[in-house]
């Protein structure tokens, strides 16, 4: 699945099918403070996402 | 994983409230909370007047909304710092809601009003930009609220603000800023407007699932000078914390506010309010720090 982390340039591949938690974990977000979008649509902690999906992670931290 | 309310799919997880919820529900929730945070702290009603700041991030555009949705008299204040694009873009996002929801909205420029430059200022009085910013976003929005006759200062500080903002106090035992931490900063002078934070329960993450679910546009991108602030530290080092143990931003801030705050209010310096000599607003000293900006702005523009 391709992986877009929304506000930057960076955009991984990472090998399906992987629950969004299992995702997280393996790149190393929090789902504290992150939230995985597909298609649009919010993606739920135990949705499966697929080698063909497309998956953008934004970040909630705001700073100073 | 279902929804707590309506048993139907959900698609976001709240651990510390131990609950799932679908994105319809979500919003429910959402806007529960936002009337619970008013009515416990009676931050403002129906009546009154509120002037919510505006920066154009996710946090402010959410706490627009959800106010104007809520029926309260809002009127939206956006600063223009002279942040070069960052600026820019964020005074689009926030003319653009208001144009299209047909707000009011009152829109400050530092620069064209005032002849204010942060970089200047920063290399003349020898501060940090986010410090000389800090102090002018609050003189003016004071004075916007003041003359304005506005009952409250509405800000989109979150749980995540709150919590980061208690842990760096305790960290350095700055017993002032703890005997004053809250969710409303009274008014302790008739010249200074009472300061409300309706959002103090909401973590970033809810209102980001907010102004999506909302469709509302925000700014993704963040001040270019909150690289390396202590705050998004503190906020990594909480989110790993709540993590672990969910419920711990909301234990820590809550606990604070009932048993902690009272604490420090004997050992908190009182600080003596004045009336700058040249605007009148309220300062500890004889000319506000703004008053000095705009002095120190104008001399260099005649050198």
């Amino acid at each position: 699945m391709t992986v877009i982390f929304v506000g930057t340039n960076k955009q991984v591949t990472i090998k399906g099918p992987k629950s969004t938690q299992q995702l997280a974990k393996e790149l190393g977000i929090s789902l504290e403070s992150h939230v995985f979008i597909k298609n649009g649509e919010i993606v739920a902690p135990d949705e499966v996402l697929q080698d063909e999906d497309t998956v953008e992670i934004i970040s909630a931290i705001s700073g100073g | 994983m279902k929804c707590v309310r309506c048993k139907q799919k959900a698609k976001i997880l709240l651990k510390r409230h131990n609950a799932a919820f679908c994105n319809e529900c979500f919003l429910y929730y959402y806007r529960n909370q936002v009337t619970k945070n008013i009515r416990k702290y009676k931050m403002f009603d129906k009546k009154d007047k509120i002037l919510a700041v505006i920066s154009g991030g996710k946090d402010s555009m959410a706490l627009w909304d959800v106010l104007v949705k809520e029926g309260y008299n809002v009127v939206a204040m956006y600063i223009n710092l002279g942040i070069g694009e960052y600026s820019n873009r964020s005074q689009e996002v926030v003319e653009s809601f208001a144009s299209k929801n047909n707000l009011p909205l009152i829109v400050k420029d530092i620069k064209k009003e005032f002849g204010l430059d942060i970089y200047k200022l920063s290399k003349t009085l020898k501060r940090s930009p986010c410090s000389i910013c800090g102090s002018i976003k609050r003189y003016l929005f004071n004075k916007v609220a003041y003359d304005g006759g506005f009952s409250a200062v509405a800000t989109g500080h979150n749980l995540d603000d709150e919590a980061a903002t208690l842990l760096g106090n305790v960290l350095s035992w700055e017993e002032g800023y703890l005997a004053r931490q809250a969710p409303v900063l009274p008014q302790t002078h008739p010249k200074l407007i009472k300061k409300v934070k309706p959002l103090y329960t909401l973590t970033e993450r809810e209102n980001l699932y907010y102004v999506l679910l909302n469709k509302i546009e925000f700014l993704h991108e963040e001040c270019p000078h909150s690289v390396g602030a202590r705050s998004i530290l503190y906020k990594e080092v909480l989110n790993r914390l709540e993590e672990e143990s969910p419920g711990t931003k909301q234990r820590f801030l809550n606990g604070f506010l009932e048993k902690g705050r009272r604490h420090f209010q004997d050992v908190s310096e009182k600080l003596e309010l004045r009336e700058c000599k040249t605007c009148g607003q309220v300062t500890t000293v004889e000319e506000c720090s703004f008053c000095r900006f705009v002095k120190i702005c104008n001399q260099q523009q005649e050198t």
